[in-house]
């Protein structure tokens, strides 16, 4: 895999967060949402769940694709 | 850009409330349904979406069991239906929009420009009398027409510039200067034909000098002549070899001749005068035209035994230069004493000093020159007389028809009757 230089996100179905500062997440490749409240957003990606727990969470935009949080971002969390 | 596209499409902001919100949006992104500003309000969330894809969301939400309430529409689709809530206010607002467009059709001002000899009362007479005058339609105007129309009705017109500016007419003139000076020569052109000119003299006095340029010379400069004398013949004689005239050849005479004359004045003023005395007292009286009607407050207040009223008024325009047949303005009403006051010797100066002020200016205007000035006061029984005597230097002479008769020309009557016997 590293030889051929291939994205790992699209061969291991990974999810990719982005974070700017601890107020605003980008996250791609991932399923759905499983729960939705302005303290804690889980999230189902292709291998694991995602789980952001903050304040005053807010989904600024939401496709299939990717999806922006913005809020006060206190921690994430993982779970196989 | 986003936003942009978002208003010009629509877009709604609903609240979605149910058993499970967030299979709700999972399903709809797995349906490509764009889902914007998503907030959570404990048990409803809140959220955007545009108008195309809410009406795609009907089976989503039977499936997942959640219920939809729009709470906001925004966008263009929706402005037309608060406009048709405010559908007379729109009317009004097209109505006036409209009313504008077609009022500025029409002249609401005639402006001539450059014209003094031809006083502006006769242009509106003129242009009255062509169907130009306020609110008549711009496209009724011929610019072409009407220029060529001022020219060909006024002489003395030499240019013409007629241009609309938004609704105003500006009318530019330019006058002949020298019409006057061209009709004194058509005149002498006339008589040309006919028989010679003389030079008449105009006034009494001493002639100061002379050039002559055609005609007979009869006085030399230094002489002394009255009113109506000949001073240059417009025949020149052609003398026989005994001396007598053969005949004359006329022409018309010219010569610049110089006269030494006198001109007097005679003023008198009254040594009591009445006078304005304006008591302070004054009352403003505002008024507005429209078109042909005047509205105008009433006067209040104790009428003014003697008042004079000056009047002022406005045109309304829009902008710089859209003008409305709307007059708004203002009489002032000012009230005055009449009072018996005598003049002082340095007042009744004054103005004999301002009268001969203004006859010099006159007499310049004439091309007279003044040499000496000879000015006497007097006062007598109330009144203050001036006598002035003012020595000039004037050009004189006037065209006449000369008083030669041409002399019978017996030799030529005579051949036809020498070739008979």
């Amino acid at each position: 895999m590293e030889s051929l230089k291939l994205p790992k996100d699209s061969m291991l179905g990974a999810s990719i967060v982005t974070l700017t500062g601890n107020t605003e997440a980008f996250i791609e490749n991932y399923k759905g949402i499983i729960e939705y409240t302005s303290e804690v957003i889980l999230l189902q990606g292709k291998t694991c769940k995602i789980e952001i727990c903050g304040k005053r969470l807010n989904i600024v935009y939401y496709t299939n694709e990717d999806m922006k949080i913005s809020g006060w971002i206190e921690r994430i969390c993982y779970f196989v | 850009m986003l936003q942009v596209i978002r208003y010009l499409q629509g877009y709604l902001t609903i609240r979605v409330q149910g058993f499970s919100p967030e299979r709700f949006m999972n399903l709809c992104s797995n349906h490509h349904l764009f889902l914007w500003n998503i907030v959570n309000y404990g048990d409803y969330y809140t959220m955007n979406i545009s108008l195309k894809n809410f009406y795609k969301l009907k089976g989503l939400t039977r499936k997942t069991g959640t219920r939809v309430v729009i709470t906001g529409r925004y966008g263009l689709p929706f402005l037309s239906v608060r406009m048709w809530r405010r559908r007379i206010f729109l009317a009004g607002l097209l109505g006036s929009l409209a009313f504008w467009i077609w009022m500025s059709g029409f002249i609401w001002a005639v402006e001539i420009d450059g014209n003094y000899f031809v006083t502006t009362d006769v242009f509106q007479d003129f242009l009255n009398a062509n169907g130009i005058r306020t609110g008549v339609k711009k496209g009724q105007i011929d610019i072409e027409t009407l220029e060529e129309s001022i020219r060909e009705h006024f002489d003395i017109v030499t240019w013409t510039s007629a241009r609309i500016d938004g609704t105003r007419l500006l009318i530019q003139v330019k006058e002949n200067d020298l019409i006057k000076m061209d009709e004194g020569k058509k005149e002498t052109g006339i008589n040309k034909e006919n028989t010679g000119m003389d030079l008449v003299a105009q006034k009494e006095g001493v002639i100061v000098s002379m050039v002559t340029r055609s005609g007979v010379p009869l006085v030399k400069a230094g002489a002394e002549i009255q009113k109506g004398d000949i001073l240059v013949e417009g025949g020149v004689p052609i003398y026989n070899d005994d001396g007598t005239v053969k005949r004359y050849d006329y022409c018309v005479a010219d010569a610049d001749i110089m006269l030494q004359c006198i001109y007097s004045l005679a003023e008198d003023i009254d040594e009591k005068h009445e006078e304005k005395k304006y008591t302070g007292k004054e009352k403003k009286q505002p008024f507005l035209i429209l078109g042909t009607r005047k509205i105008s407050t009433p006067l209040l207040g104790r009428k003014f035994e003697k008042y004079d009223v000056i009047e002022e008024k406005h045109q309304l325009k829009l902008f710089k230069n859209y003008y409305l047949p709307v007059y708004i303005g203002s009489y002032l009403v000012r009230e005055y004493e009449v009072e018996e006051e005598i003049y002082t010797k340095e007042q009744v100066k004054e103005l004999f000093e301002g009268k001969i002020q203004k006859f010099i200016e006159t007499l310049q205007e004439k091309g007279v020159q003044i040499i000496e000035k000879n000015v006497t006061i007097k006062r007598a029984f109330g009144t203050w007389k001036m006598d002035a005597d003012f020595l000039a230097v004037e050009k004189t002479g006037v065209s006449q028809k000369t008083r030669l008769v041409q002399v019978e020309d017996i030799s030529l009557e005579e051949e036809p009757g020498a070739e008979g016997t």
